[in-house]
């Protein structure tokens, strides 16, 4: 009987390990990345981003750059098809179009696109715990280079996202949004510079 | 053998009165406890009353309740586990404490599907002053914007975002966010967990037996999880008053009850007295409760309270037979009632003629108290005439009638007496000349709320993130889409002020006119969606515009929307059907003082807030009081005048006059204001009061048994009275203080009327 107990619990711990062991390496991972971006105040760079909008058929491409620091201020400076200069911090988002004339939108007024905004702040700022609160992970790590992939676990999200694909190396050199809609999002990054 | 024929007819009237009481118990006399009842409503209120009581029936047998906790996931076991007891219990019909996001998504779609025509005043202005241009150029750029997910999403539904804010607007449900399948709340870094219950109307006792469920398990959750239940529910107020009032009015009674007893034993030596004094009462009382009963199928609760108190003097007419004792040697009772009839006879005039001037009013209770007083005061005085020449005196205590020579030999010195009077005489001028009596009759002041259940009401409304406003609006209207239109020029007028925002139905069922002028709107916005179309370069841009313009207008009714059974709480704002309108609810967000909303009352607005209606109620209630109060006293004086002759008659009513005025002068020093139960505790200090001088003045000379009679009378009366005014409830404490002193000066003065009428 004493041997039959401690069989059946060597089983369950090896049976158990896997599991910990891998929980444990994403956790490692996650934190890996996490200072891997955080090691620099200031980013900035050029972006190209391509829109497919499936239900149209239609296809939107612009690009232009953008500069990110770690009190939270993203901003996306768009020069084609058109010039557009967009602010985005954790309590607003301000748009300016080409004659310099602009809004701006506060969290209370858009909670839901509040919500994608602060996620790609999360994800320049190397923000763990905002992504772990809203998204299921999995991390894969190859020497330097690395992928994120966001599965929402937040009702808001689940409704409108598939998934979320973030690559990048000691930068971010790709974001791609999947949305349930069968519309996707592709955001290259390039010549970024750290500070 | 006429004096025989009298106590028959009066046996006949005494079995009436059984007969009645019958009757009564057969028939069954309501007791009226509702205060709005009291308020003269005319016939065109009623339906808004009734429609009103509609509309709050649903929230009245309601409790809501939080379980909060700074970690989440012990505020959700804390909640299940409270749920799970709950359920258990007789106490609740329902209880609610698991969602799905189903119940949040049905109505939100099914509104969704029908935006075309549910184009709200800054929408439909928006489509006005915005230019076609423009309009498209910011959904173009809002495109590539990384954040522009959402308009991609909607190209074939809203490509120009003027549904954006769709869902944001509807705003069918509280600050409540569904987790866990739980609605939870998180305010100042705790978690609340949501629960809802109906209450089982049909439980006996359900208001304390609540209020215990509710305690226990407050202190249970917080030994087991730390965590902290607030609760709210009218009943737990209800229970917590009922509570307080009952073991006050209790004590109250028991010690002066005991007082008395002891008093009238002290001094007549025998239960006899006791037992016809009470007796007086007791018949006296039901005498006048039946003849209310006869004239009206129910009785208030404030008539039949003051009704009663007014009784207490029927105590008086036992007291002043049973002290002739001290002098009629020869134990004859006849001699004894011939001694005090003329003095009860003209204390039962006066008082009559005085009650008879409220039986003049609009208002219910009033008439109802006239009656009471009337009837009841009539047998106590019938009964006195019939039956008490029937009783046979006991011997008196001989240290009684000592200390009651001392007490008769207090007025004698006339002399201090009289420059009491000039004192008095002088301060009431100054006090007339400068005092001046400030009146707050609102409501709240008059009741003691328990402090701990206001906090959890408090608490619950923070979590639920709805800030209380108990004023609303009721509307009326002949048919359903006239309401709905009266709904929305409401809302339009109200939308002007800035600082008022209401919430009603048309919100969102609008009315067929507004549906329809909603669907012209939409699509006069086809050929904006066709330039953007062709800006963001869509291959197939005309079918996917037909596309978003496709499909009818699908107008819907109220009923409509009713038969899908959403759980959502605006629902409960259509009130249908009521005496043959409609009528329905419009809400208040946001500051807005009573008299404001009052400006928008027409025939078919009503605006309802029932403290401030009960309040300004009362002050109707009071100014009326006052009126027949003065009316009574000159009738009185009339009577008085015939009696005693203009001198004595001035005497005689100056000292329950003079008194009276110091029954309000002193709450009014004390506590800054005065409200109606310090007029109510006058009219009772007249009616009491004028019958000591009406003794003092009845007699020819000073006489012991008249004194120890007025001096028994006057400490009983003070006594049943004036513990009173330490009640916490501020109304009755405002009664018991003001009848104290009404009742002690009354006394005083009369010892003054004495000394002049003897001298």
């Amino acid at each position: 009987m004493k041997k039959l107990f401690k069989m059946l619990l060597l089983t369950y711990l090896l049976a158990a390990m896997p599991a910990r062991v891998m929980a444990e390496s994403q956790e490692v991972l996650i934190h890996k990345i996490k200072k891997q971006l955080a090691e620099f105040k200031s980013l900035s760079g050029n972006f190209r981003q391509n829109r497919f909008v499936k239900s149209a058929d239609l296809n939107l491409e612009s690009k232009g750059s953008f500069s990110f620091n770690l009190t939270s201020e993203l901003v996306w400076h768009q020069r084609t098809p058109f010039i557009q200069d967009l602010t985005m911090t954790k309590e607003a988002i301000t748009q300016k179009g080409p004659d310099g004339t602009g809004s701006t939108i506060s969290k209370e007024q858009q909670p839901q696109l509040f919500g994608f905004s602060n996620v790609l702040l999360s994800i320049f700022a190397g923000d763990v715990k905002v992504l772990k609160d809203n998204f299921e992970y999995t991390v894969t790590l190859e020497k330097k280079r690395w992928n994120m992939k966001l599965v929402a676990k937040d009702q808001l999200f689940k409704k409108l996202i598939s998934e979320i694909n973030v690559a990048g190396d000691k930068f971010i050199n790709s974001i791609t949004v999947l949305e349930k809609s069968g519309n996707e999002l592709k955001i290259y990054f390039s010549d970024i510079k750290g500070k | 053998m006429k004096k025989m024929r009298f106590y028959h007819l009066w046996l006949v009237y005494l079995l009436s009165i059984v007969a009645g009481v019958v009757y009564l118990s057969y028939r069954g006399l309501k007791i009226d406890t509702n205060f709005l009842n009291i308020l003269p409503l005319a016939a065109e209120q009623n339906g808004f009353y009734k429609a009103a009581a509609k509309y709050e029936e649903p929230f009245a047998d309601e409790v809501l309740l939080f379980v909060s906790h700074p970690d989440k996931t012990a505020a959700i076991s804390s909640a299940e586990y409270l749920a799970q007891d709950m359920k258990k219990s007789p106490l609740f019909k329902s209880v609610r404490y698991e969602y799905t996001a189903e119940s949040f998504e049905k109505p939100a779609a099914y509104f969704f599907s029908k935006r075309k025509i549910l184009l709200t005043e800054p929408q439909i202005e928006k489509i006005d002053s915005l230019q076609s241009a423009s309009w498209v150029e910011k959904s173009y750029t809002s495109l590539f914007s990384p954040m522009g997910a959402m308009i991609s999403n909607q190209l074939k539904t809203d490509p120009l975002g003027l549904f954006q804010e769709f869902y944001l607007g509807l705003n069918l449900q509280t600050a409540l966010k569904l987790d866990q399948g739980h609605l939870i709340s998180e305010k100042d870094g705790k978690t609340a967990v949501f629960i809802e219950a109906k209450l089982n109307k049909n439980f006996k006792s359900l208001d304390s037996e609540l209020l215990k469920f509710v305690n226990e398990k407050k202190s249970a959750q917080n030994k087991k999880y730390q965590s902290e239940v607030q609760a709210f529910s009218a009943h737990l107020f209800s229970a917590a008053g009922t509570n307080k009032t009952t073991v006050e009015m209790n004590l109250f009674g028991a010690i002066s009850l005991i007082l008395i007893l002891a008093l009238l034993l002290w001094c007549f030596a025998s239960v006899f007295p006791v037992l016809i004094t009470f007796g007086t009462v007791v018949v006296s009382a039901l005498s006048g409760l039946v003849a209310v009963g006869l004239f009206w199928p129910s009785i208030h609760i404030l008539s039949l309270l003051l009704g009663i108190s007014l009784m207490g003097v029927a105590t008086d007419y036992g007291v002043h037979f049973f002290s002739q004792g001290f002098e009629v040697k020869t134990k004859n009772s006849r001699e004894a009632v011939d001694r005090i009839k003329l003095a009860l006879g003209l204390g039962f005039l006066t008082s009559a003629l005085g009650y008879a001037c409220f039986y003049f009013t609009d208002l219910i209770i009033l008439k109802q108290l006239s009656v009471f007083a009337i009837v009841g005061l009539f047998t106590a005085y019938s009964s006195v005439l019939a039956v008490f020449p029937k009783f046979k005196y006991r011997s008196l205590r001989p240290s009684v009638l000592k200390n009651a020579e001392k007490v008769a030999g207090l007025y004698r010195n006339f002399g201090v007496l009289k420059s009491w009077g000039v004192v008095l005489t002088v301060c009431v001028v100054g006090f007339l000349i400068c005092g001046k009596f400030n009146f707050n009759d609102d409501v709240h002041l008059l009741q003691q709320v328990d402090s701990d259940l206001k906090n959890d009401e408090e608490g619950v409304f923070k979590f639920l993130g709805v800030s209380r406003v108990p004023t609303y609006f009721v509307l009326k209207s002949a048919s359903e889409e006239e309401l709905l239109q009266l709904e929305e020029q409401l809302s339009k007028k109200l939308l002007k002020t800035d600082s008022i925002r209401s919430v009603a139905l048309s919100n969102w069922v609008p009315s067929l006119n507004k549906q329809k002028d909603s669907f012209v709107k939409y699509q006069e916005l086809r050929a904006t969606v066709l330039n953007l179309f062709a800006k963001i370069k869509l291959k197939n841009s005309k079918a996917v515009t037909d596309q978003v313009f496709s499909g009818s207008a699908a107008y819907f009714s109220v009923q409509d929307f009713l038969d899908q059974n959403f759980d959502v709480p605006i629902k409960n704002n259509w009130l249908g059907s009521v005496d043959g309108s409609f009528y329905s609810v419009l809400n208040i967000e946001g500051a807005a003082a009573y008299s404001d909303l009052k400006k928008y009352e027409s025939s078919s607005v009503h605006v309802m807030n029932k403290a401030v209606e009960i309040s300004d109620y009362l002050t109707e209630l009071r100014e009326k009081i006052l009126g027949r109060f003065f009316l009574g006293a000159v009738l009185i004086f009339a009577v008085l005048i015939a009696a005693f002759g203009f001198k004595k008659a001035s005497l005689v009513l100056l000292a329950p006059m003079t008194a009276s005025f110091f029954a309000l002068l002193v709450p009014n020093f004390i506590f800054g204001h005065l409200n109606l139960f310090n007029i109510l505790a006058i009219i009772l200090t007249l009616g009491i009061g004028i019958d000591y001088s009406i003794f003092f003045a009845s007699t020819k000379e000073s006489s012991v048994a008249f004194h120890i009679g007025v001096l028994v009378s006057f400490v009983t009366t003070l006594i049943s009275f004036g513990i009173l005014a330490f009640s916490s409830t501020r109304a009755v404490a405002s009664f018991g203080l003001s009848l104290f002193l009404g009742i002690l000066l009354s006394y005083v003065f009369s010892l003054l009327v004495a000394a002049v009428h003897h001298e």
